[in-house]
């Protein structure tokens, strides 16, 4: 995939955000900033909801706008103020499309204006099969429970993934970021462990529930993107519980498959590790975003050089979103 | 005059404080801004991560005014001893103000700064200048920190005269003295608690560049209000 699969995304009336000054723009590797409740999940979920928010998710077992839903006090609250209808506008390959949710829950989506047969005219655009619409986007949220669902969906999957070899990929990664040398991810009777071998050559298994909770996340999480490969992946808090040395081998991967990335942070080692990352400055950018007093969202992007020159001033870009919109 | 870490809301005019020499400076400052009256406000957005650089920082201009074109006066502090890291010069050739004067002219210019004035009544270390950016005009205040190198040779002179205690201008013989005199090893921390006592005479004969370049502001900022 060439550049980014949504190339561009306006919000409407969704979750806490009124509107957006102007409509985001989205780069193939995309890294959002800025103060709590500024907006970073809601633009994640808001892309995660295309191309259809009732879109079933075999890897969360339910509806997509159930799932964001559940992240909250449920699917009245993905619109503005409990009422009306929130809006998104996507643009995927010079396709506009466009979202409605309605405070009930229902939804309509469009594209170009015409209410038509969104899995038929996306499989189209993508060049997917219906089929496949469903793995467009993956979602991470920061939250164990979606976790914990998406654990269960790789042991539902196995076969595949030990058939691909995701699960040794997987493990030799886990050991760039650890002390300990693990050979293989795999199911043992007690779940999902790992597995190394001990001076004697003997195996030893070791249940991913007692490794930490960065090691945890991070196993399960590529497994499931290595299944699956989406367009798309959504990463909130993406350092959540990672050691340096974890959220760079992390950044690492992601750069190097063919998805767009989204992923939100408050970590200024994230920031400092993209410095080293290998990315085409084209293709990456880091989007600080402000909500105002109106819960208008404005953003402005910030290029590698930016964020090299202000890391060189010794200015911290996150505490700069305090001057967007000012 | 208040140096802050966020900027407000409030209609009062800001400044953009970068550093090319790590944390301790924040500290120093906002406890020598302390001393001067003014409506206008330090903004110093400073990174954890306390890195050494040295002209380089003046590069955060155009991305500082693409998140806020109303920020449009800028100060910089650098240690001496970053700008001359690099260069190719023998141990113990000192800069002067003419030859950082060239280099911060060359440094603006890379990225389409276009120099109006630079005024040359300043102290040794302490340069203001007026450029342009596009239609944009800005001011730009650069302190080069240290007599020699760096900024613990200040620290040190101040201990000199307000303590009559001569310490070393090396980090750790500081870090011990501020250890003992005021229980922190905090440099930048233990400056500020030295300078809370500190007439505004002493300051200025320790930290030249930077009390001749605050005055200057407060100066600015009266007349704008």
């Amino acid at each position: 995939m060439a550049g980014a699969f949504i190339s561009e995304i306006d919000v409407k009336e969704f979750r806490g955000i009124k509107r957006c000054k102007e409509p985001i723009k989205l780069s193939k590797f995309n890294v959002l900033i800025g103060k709590n409740n500024s907006g970073k999940s809601s633009l994640l979920e808001a892309l995660y909801l295309f191309p259809l928010p009732r879109l079933h998710s075999t890897i969360y077992r339910g509806d997509r706008i159930n799932q964001i839903g559940e992240c909250h006090s449920g699917t009245d609250s993905l619109v503005y103020g409990y009422s009306g209808n929130a809006e998104m506008k996507y643009n995927v390959n010079e396709y506009p499309c466009i979202i409605e949710i309605m405070s009930d829950g229902t939804s309509n989506s469009s594209v170009n204006d015409e209410e038509v047969d969104i899995p038929k005219h996306v499989s189209k655009i993508l060049k997917i099969s219906e089929r496949n619409i469903e793995n467009i986007s993956i979602y991470i949220p920061n939250d164990t429970k979606t976790l914990d669902r998406y654990a269960e969906y790789i042991s539902s999957i196995e076969n595949e993934i030990v058939k691909s070899g995701a699960n040794k990929r997987v493990a030799e990664f886990v050991n760039q970021c650890i002390d300990e040398k693990y050979t293989e991810v795999l199911w043992t009777r007690e779940g999902l462990s790992c597995r190394k071998e001990r001076p004697d050559g003997s195996p030893l298994y070791i249940k991913l529930d007692d490794l930490g909770d960065g090691i945890k996340r991070a196993t399960i999480i590529m497994l499931l993107l290595e299944a699956h490969s989406p367009h798309i992946v959504l990463w909130d808090d993406f350092e959540s519980a990672s050691h340096p040395t974890l959220i760079r081998a992390q950044l690492e991967w992601l750069s190097k498959k063919d998805w767009q990335v989204v992923l939100s942070t408050h970590s200024i080692d994230v920031l400092y590790q993209l410095l080293d990352i290998e990315i085409g400055p084209a293709d990456l950018q880091i989007l600080q975003m402000r909500k105002l007093n109106d819960d208008t969202l404005v953003y402005e992007s910030l290029t590698i050089d930016d964020l090299d020159d202000l890391m060189n001033a010794n200015a911290d870009p996150r505490r700069l979103v305090d001057a967007l919109g000012v | 005059m208040r140096v802050s870490e966020n900027v407000g809301e409030s209609a009062e005019p800001w400044s953009f404080v970068g550093t090319g020499d790590g944390t301790d400076e924040f500290h120093i400052l906002r406890a020598v801004a302390e001393k001067y009256n003014g409506t206008c406000s330090l903004w110093f957005p400073k990174s954890p991560l306390g890195k050494k650089t040295g002209l380089t920082v003046l590069d955060s201009i155009n991305t500082v005014i693409n998140i806020n074109p109303k920020i449009s006066t800028f100060l910089f502090l650098i240690d001496r001893e970053h700008i001359v890291q690099g260069m190719n010069r023998r141990s113990g050739d000192k800069l002067d103000n003419s030859d950082i004067k060239g280099m911060i002219e060359d440094r603006l210019s890379n990225k389409h700064i276009k120099i109006i004035k630079i005024d040359d009544n300043t102290p040794e270390g302490a340069f203001i200048i007026k450029g342009k950016l596009g239609s944009r005009v800005l001011q730009i205040y650069v302190i080069i920190q240290g007599i020699d190198l760096k900024i613990e040779e200040e620290i040190s002179k101040l201990i000199k005269l307000e303590k009559d205690i001569t310490i070393p201008p090396e980090k750790e013989h500081i870090r011990d003295f501020f250890k003992e005199t005021f229980h922190r090893k905090s440099i930048g921390q233990g400056t500020a608690k030295l300078i809370a006592g500190t007439s505004k005479n002493n300051l200025r004969m320790s930290f030249p560049g930077l009390t001749f370049i605050l005055n200057v502001i407060e100066n600015h900022c009266s007349k704008n209000n």
